[in-house]
């Protein structure tokens, strides 16, 4: 046998340059046959390995590189199950009882955990072959003897390798001389790093990019040659010489192998239950329970659709999994914790009836099916969100209830991008860091492997020159393209397992807390292993605080209980003034609410689904709209469609159509159509959508549809393909949409000063949301060292800005500056401040740029002074400074804040701005359709989704004094001024177009782009954006050299 | 020590003697061989060496050992170093 022990993947985190398929296939080629992976410290790569080895037929074996005390590594190979299991309690004991990322395995854990396990000594960083080379031999003896104690003589090999290293043969011979003198064996094995000669140079840079080092350094880690890869038996041999027999000990180990991962095999965990009773009767028992305390009576509808749900579940065995779900939520409830499950969840009633979910699927129709089915048989998803505040308090009841050791986080791993790729890459093949950043800055969200394709063809592109040197760089950037780069915790996913966990993975600590298994998603679900995501949604913690704030002036406020059908929230809708809306915010969704008119809650579920890719590329949005007006008539292609796309106006929206299509046009089982539709959805290969259309074709012919109408209706369902909502989830989300605008439109203050105290949450950032404010004539209060909290507060008639938001000021500064201030009252004067709290110089030169003191002395310039070059006498000498100019004063609240409280900087270039004929955002809604005009504002987020036509257009706003201004950008105009948009977006974008079809909403369709320039040098202060703080470093400088009152500093004056 | 040489090889491509300073020195013992890839982000190709001992064929003396190498793509060989 034929076999490669001793090989890393990716997931030896850029100390593997070849992916598995790669490895395998061409394993193949060689005629391996075993191969074991053995990644640094980990098991990450054991599922996807196993997976594709069975599809190249060769034997997995599962192993590690662990770092042993000393420190040095060992390669450890299982043998059977057990042997995985005690390699993955190794691995976990290595992780979790040294410092993070310092894993590390002592003797005692080997010893406790060496069943079914084989070792070899290991590269040269091995502790035997390192002391070797040290001359250390009698300690290299000691070493190995200690090992042949803890293993066995059979289950202990000296490791040599067919690398062509300097010393290798001396090397090898001592350990041969070592062996005969313990009676241990040798084995060959090639460190493999690569699966061909030429991944070499692929490796190196990883190694750069790991060691931090440049090509071009020296780095111990760094190896002289290529030759770690996948080699032949001959290379093999040629390379041992003498020693070849090594290579027919790594055969006989394989032979000893069995596959120690079961995939599938995974079981769920159990609630605890009453005496005596069934996991099945008890979740009926609390479905029954939940369905008289959600509807009052139990309609046969209701009872017939629970029946057949349960019977599904008990039928699936996933009984058990709906309780764990069920006591998840119920702990959530007893707490207090805010929560909503979203996802195809919402489609089951059971789930209703437990408070897993909060919308009610029988009364919208909802498919069970598409959640789960007898065909699919799989477990189903159940993603909740909760109270970002709470969600890990969640999380620590899952682990208490069920296991420390079977209850972990579910990992991800980083991959390698365009961006990243090119800025890691290229930092290690030295290019100037200046290019590098810009290259990575302008290059758009596509994988590591498309960017020779976008560098050619994009616009932003235009005019720079890339050279053999840059095509080295797209070309290893593309070798990369999604490798894992390091591991990571997933946001909300846990694993739970009613048998440790250790059976199936490892375990490490997470950089978030607690612990995490060494698995993705993708590879839990293929053990078998239940996952939950429990997911945490800072708008849940922005309602939660919006209710709690609301209800200290109403009591009697209920949040759960606001009208559905309340018409002042829906006019907020229609208005497109949803800033701060879920969901309902983007560009986007403004302008469609403009044109929709929403009525009610069906309107809003259905917006939720039409601003997506698949109903955008699908080239349903717009005969949705039409037959909504009445402007087209409702048509179906089959008469059979006509009750399952009338609530949809004869479009489809949801996912759940798809099936209901395929079901009654083609006679598809649930199960059958439910694979239609997931074979759209994932995108998968164009033969598997053929495969499923002919299907589609056939089934459809045979029950009497004609071949047009049949191809019609499958070129529908087929152009919805991608990236749709599930009505369910829609459904979800549609709740909260509305009652978030409900609260918007009610409790405007109460609303947007929680959506503030929970940033980053939702579309726009915080000076938008300030905009917003002033916008709806909600004043955005300065900081005040007399008035501001930790937190955004309401007070009479706005929102106070916290002492928080003071970028730089340590939080338990602003603690004993607030407790000072409630312990002996208002701070007076600047000396009485100075003399109560205590803070560093840095800090209160922000307080003062920031506007803290201007209720008590209002000149921001002389108190810098004062702070600066005290012991002048009274600050009030100073009064005559000249102090900072509007302009300055917002630049400084900008930078120091992240928004402005002085004003808006737009207002400083207004009259600038109206002479060369910019309006502002309040004049739009007076201007004809096609009528020529010029705005200026902040540009907000600038983003090309996918059309329908596959043409660029993209999308930004403009924040201008008075609310924000919505731009489209087409194809045209973009390929002129792409580099504006996305080679680093200037403080204020001018924008000269006219206005587009008022039909499609308030908007403006460019014509061209440009950083604003003021007329004449002078005439107006201008602004920058928070990251260029040394621009305030500059100010304060300033004045700390001046010896009178400098002059005003700011750039354009 | 880098000077360029002409070396005789046997049927696997090992080196099997080279001629220097005026005379052909045949090896007795290759003792490591291995390989370098060098800087081949400046192009560089990848070398094997080999440290062998060697004796010279004509008069007597003691084996030197020295270390030789070949770009792997050719036939082009380096007398590298010579230990004294």
């Amino acid at each position: 046998m034929f076999a490669h022990l001793h090989c890393h993947s990716p997931y030896s985190f850029l100390d593997g340059a070849s992916s598995l398929d790669r490895m395998l296939s061409r394993a193949r080629d060689l005629g391996v046959d075993a191969m074991a992976i053995t990644d640094h410290d980990n098991v990450s790569a054991a599922v996807e390995f196993c997976r594709l080895a069975r599809d190249y037929d060769i034997k997995p074996i599962l192993g590690a590189e662990i770092t042993v005390s000393g420190p040095g590594h060992l390669v450890l190979l299982s043998l059977d199950e057990d042997g995985y299991e005690n390699l993955c309690r190794l691995i976990s004991r290595a992780h979790l009882d040294n410092p993070r990322l310092e894993p590390q395995v002592d003797d005692d854990n080997l010893r406790r955990h060496r069943d079914g396990i084989v070792a070899l000594s290991g590269c040269r960083r091995g502790l035997i072959s390192s002391l070797i080379l040290r001359r250390r031999y009698r300690e290299a003896h000691e070493v190995a003897r200690n090992y042949v104690s803890i293993f066995g003589p059979r289950s202990f090999f000296l490791e040599i390798q067919a690398d062509l290293i300097p010393g290798n043969r001396g090397l090898y011979l001592r350990l041969k001389e070592l062996g005969d003198s313990l009676g241990v064996q040798l084995l060959a094995t090639n460190n493999v790093h690569h699966a061909a000669k030429e991944d070499f140079k692929i490796h190196d840079l990883l190694t750069c990019i790991r060691t931090r080092t440049l090509l071009r350094d020296v780095h111990p880690q760094r190896r002289l040659n290529a030759e770690n890869y996948l080699k032949s038996w001959d290379e093999m041999v040629w390379a041992l010489g003498d020693l070849d027999f090594a290579l027919y000990n790594a055969g006989r180990v394989a032979e000893r192998c069995r596959q120690g991962l079961g995939l599938g095999q995974g079981s769920y965990p159990q609630v605890d239950l009453p005496g005596g009773m069934t996991a099945g009767r008890f979740l009926r028992e609390q479905v029954d329970r939940g369905a008289r305390e959600r509807y009052g009576e139990i309609s046969s509808a209701l009872q017939d659709r629970l029946d057949r749900e349960l019977a599904v579940i008990s039928d699936l065995d996933m009984a058990g999994y709906f309780l764990l779900v069920w006591d998840v939520v119920r702990y959530a409830r007893e707490k207090g914790i805010r929560y909503a499950g979203r996802g195809s969840a919402a489609d089951s009633a059971a789930a209703y009836c437990l408070y897993i979910t909060e919308v009610d699927s029988l009364s919208r129709g909802l498919l069970f099916e598409r959640f789960m089915s007898r065909e699919r048989a799989e477990q189903p998803d159940i993603d909740i969100d909760f109270d970002a505040r709470y969600r890990d308090e969640v999380m620590d009841y899952v682990r208490r209830t069920y296991g420390e050791d079977r209850v972990a986080r579910v990992a991800t791993f980083s991959t390698f991008r365009a961006r990243s790729a090119i800025r890691e890459m290229g930092r290690a093949m030295d290019f100037p860091p200046d290019e590098i950043s810009r290259l990575a800055r302008t290059l758009p969200h596509v994988p590591a492997d498309d960017v020779e394709r976008a560098v050619r063809e994009m616009p932003e592109f235009r005019g720079r020159t890339y050279d053999g040197k840059y095509i080295d760089l797209f070309r290893a950037a593309a070798s990369v393209a999604g490798y894992p780069r390091h591991p990571g915790t997933h946001l909300g996913g846990i694993v739970i397992s009613n048998r440790p966990l250790f059976a199936f993975t490892a375990l490490q600590q997470a950089a978030v807390g607690g612990t995490v298994c060494q698995l993705d998603k993708r590879g839990v679900e293929d053990l078998g292993l239940v996952k939950l995501d429990l997911l945490s949604l800072r708008t849940m913690s922005a309602i939660d605080d919006t209710v709690a704030s609301i209800k200290v002036k109403d009591p009697g406020f209920d949040y759960d209980a606001v009208a559905l059908d309340d018409p002042g929230t829906f006019s907020l809708i229609s208005s497109g003034n949803t800033v701060g809306v879920f969901q309902l915010e983007s560009p986007a969704q403004r302008a469609l609410q403009q044109r929709l008119n929403a009525s009610s809650l069906e309107d809003v579920i259905a917006s939720m689904a039409l601003i997506r890719p698949g109903p955008i590329q699908g080239n349903m949005v717009e005969p949705y709209l039409a037959r909504r007006e009445g402007k087209e008539q409702v048509a179906y292609p089959h008469p059979s469609l006509e009750p399952i796309l009338a609530k949809t106006m004869g479009v489809v929206l949801f996912q759940e159509q798809v099936i209901e299509i395929a079901t009654a046009v083609a006679g598809f089982t649930p199960g059958e159509s439910d694979r239609l539709r997931r074979v759209m959805t994932h995108a998968r290969s164009q033969r598997e959508m053929d495969d499923i259309g002919q299907h589609f074709m056939i089934r459809a012919r045979e029950r009497g549809v004609s071949e047009d109408v049949a191809r019609d209706i499958l070129a529908q369902i087929s152009g919805y393909a991608s990236y749709g909502f599930c009505e369910a989830h829609a459904a979800a989300f549609g709740l909260h949409a509305y009652k978030t605008a409900y609260l918007l439109h009610h409790h405007p203050a109460h609303f947007l000063c929680s959506l503030m105290n929970h940033q980053p949450l939702g579309y726009y950032p915080l000076h938008t949301l300030a905009a917003e404010c002033r916008r709806r004539g909600i004043k955005v209060l300065p900081l005040d060292v007399n008035k501001s909290d930790l937190q955004f507060r309401v007070e009479d008639r706005g929102i106070r800005v916290p002492v928080t938001l003071v970028k730089g000021l340590p939080r338990t500064a602003v603690k004993d500056l607030v407790e000072e201030r409630q312990r002996a009252g208002s701070f007076r004067s600047w000396p009485d401040f100075r003399d109560r709290v205590s803070l560093k110089r840095d800090a209160l030169e922000s307080l003062i740029l920031a506007g803290a003191f201007d209720a008590i002395f209002p000149n921001r310039r002389a108190l810098l002074w004062d702070l600066l070059a005290p012991g002048r006498g009274d600050v009030t000498a100073r009064e005559h400074i000249e102090d900072l100019s509007i302009t300055e004063r917002m630049d400084c609240e900008y930078k120091i804040l992240g928004l402005f409280t002085s004003g808006h900087p737009l207002i400083s270039l207004r009259k600038s701005l109206g002479d060369r004929g910019f309006i502002d955002s309040r004049a739009l809604s007076h201007l004809r359709e096609g009528q020529e005009v010029r705005v200026a504002g902040i540009p907000i987020r600038p983003h090309r989704p996918p059309t329908r036509s596959g043409r660029v257009v993209v999308f930004l706003s403009l924040e201008d004094e008075w609310g924000l201004v919505d731009v489209t950008v087409f194809e045209k105009t973009y390929r002129k001024y792409a580099a504006v948009l996305f080679g680093g977006l200037p403080p204020v974008l001018e924008v000269r177009g006219r206005m587009g079809s008022r039909e499609r909403g308030l908007s403006i369709i460019a014509r061209h782009l440009n950083p604003y320039s003021p007329g004449k040098p002078g005439r107006a202060g201008s602004i920058s954006r928070p990251a260029d703080i040394e621009q305030v470093e500059s100010q304060k400088a300033a004045v700390r050299t001046g010896a009178e009152p400098p002059p005003p500093c700011l750039p354009g004056q | 020590m880098i000077k360029e040489i002409q070396v005789r090889i046997d049927e696997e491509g090992n080196p099997r003697g080279f001629f220097h300073n005026g005379g052909y020195w045949r090896i007795r013992e290759i003792i490591d061989t291995w390989r370098d890839t060098g800087q081949w982000w400046e192009g560089e190709a990848e070398k094997i060496f080999f440290r062998v001992t060697v004796l010279p064929v004509r008069g007597e003396g003691v084996p030197a050992l020295c270390e030789i190498y070949a770009d792997v793509d050719g036939d082009h060989w380096v007398l590298y170093l010579i230990y004294d």
